[in-house]
């Protein structure tokens, strides 16, 4: 039976909105001077419209949103070909909770910071640590990349090598 | 504010005014297709006010023709392209296509248009035409150097995405 638009934009709505934190997670990560989070969250979600009809659940709903999220983002890093620094006010204050005094706050800051190192990797390391890091399992991993499990874990360990040298330097 | 983005998007992809950056490009094509395939009316013009003989205007006509067919289906090709819902590295592989695609329109394009444009240079030529042999030279030379900085452009595009393609599949 054809789904009704109203029925569509229901789902539409209730599906972005369960999982706006991770979409808004990935579309901060890959934002840069080229592509705003603006841009991408917007782009992330007319590809989630479009694509709500043609899922049949055969993935976990969560490895959908997760692979067009990243699909999206890398697709368009690709198109500018290119990094820049990121405009991030107003995601710090989607993503972090707002401002607090006391080790919450200093745990804030570490937590911006990861963000921020995580954002300097390149765009298939920053999908793993990503994953990695939202505690998804390799087998999951696998599904949303398409990476064999072996290739995801030799991968995740470079990038957090990799982290751990960016976080050396920047230090 | 992720809801209230949410809702005005919706209400935008409701009534088709949201377009993914796939979209664009498939619509970019699709105007190419229109401008291609309007080029053989200007051809019966090429020897009625220009003078050129029949076959330089056929050559014309078969040039916006064959552009024509080519921009059609390549934006069909990036409509029914799905590169949001599957495996990421599923997804770099149809983007190493496109990307492709495009490099080998852009040549094809180049050579062939060039090679008409010298044709019909070297008959302005030999009648002595030289207000028409000026704009010629004026149009190639532009034409040269938006070619060339395109074409590389798009080359290192195509072979940065190929290594990195490669390097997730061989680990």
């Amino acid at each position: 039976m054809k789904q009704s638009a109203v029925d569509k934009e229901k789902e539409f709505l209730a599906v972005t909105d369960k999982y706006k934190e991770v979409i808004a997670k990935v579309c901060y990560l890959y934002s840069s001077a080229w592509a705003s989070f603006d841009d991408l969250y917007q782009e992330v979600l007319i590809n989630l419209w479009q694509g709500l009809g043609s899922y049949r659940g055969e993935a976990k709903i969560s490895t959908w949103i997760y692979r067009t999220a990243i699909n999206t983002c890398i697709t368009w890093h690709r198109r500018n070909a290119r990094y820049g620094t990121r405009d991030t006010d107003r995601l710090d204050d989607m993503i972090f909770e707002p401002a607090e005094t006391g080790d919450n706050a200093s745990v804030m800051e570490d937590y911006r910071e990861l963000y921020r190192l995580i954002s300097m990797l390149g765009p298939v390391d920053k999908a793993l640590i990503t994953l990695w890091l939202d505690e998804k399992s390799y087998e999951d991993i696998q599904h949303i990349t398409g990476l064999s499990q072996t290739n995801v874990a030799v991968r995740l360990h470079r990038a957090k090598e990799k982290l751990t040298k960016l976080a050396a330097v920047n230090r | 504010m992720l809801e209230a983005d949410n809702r005005r998007l919706v209400s935008q992809l409701a009534t088709g005014r949201a377009q993914t950056a796939r979209d664009k490009l498939s619509r970019y094509y699709r105007r190419s297709f229109i401008c291609a395939i309007l080029l053989p009316a200007f051809s019966p013009m090429l020897v009625s006010a220009l003078g050129f003989p029949l076959w330089i205007a056929a050559l014309y006509a078969l040039f916006g023709v064959v552009m024509g067919v080519i921009n059609l289906w390549f934006s069909n090709f990036i409509s029914r392209c799905d590169y949001t819902s599957v495996p990421t590295v599923e997804a770099l592989e149809k983007a190493v296509d496109i990307a492709r695609y495009q490099r080998y329109i852009r040549s094809f394009g180049i050579l062939s248009g060039g090679a008409l444009i010298v044709t019909m240079f070297v008959h302005a030529l030999d009648k002595s035409e030289y207000h028409t042999v000026i704009a010629f030279v004026i149009g190639l030379c532009a034409g040269i150097v938006i070619g060339v900085f395109k074409y590389r452009r798009m080359s290192s595009l195509v072979k940065q995405m190929q290594d990195e393609l490669k390097s997730l599949v061989e680990e």
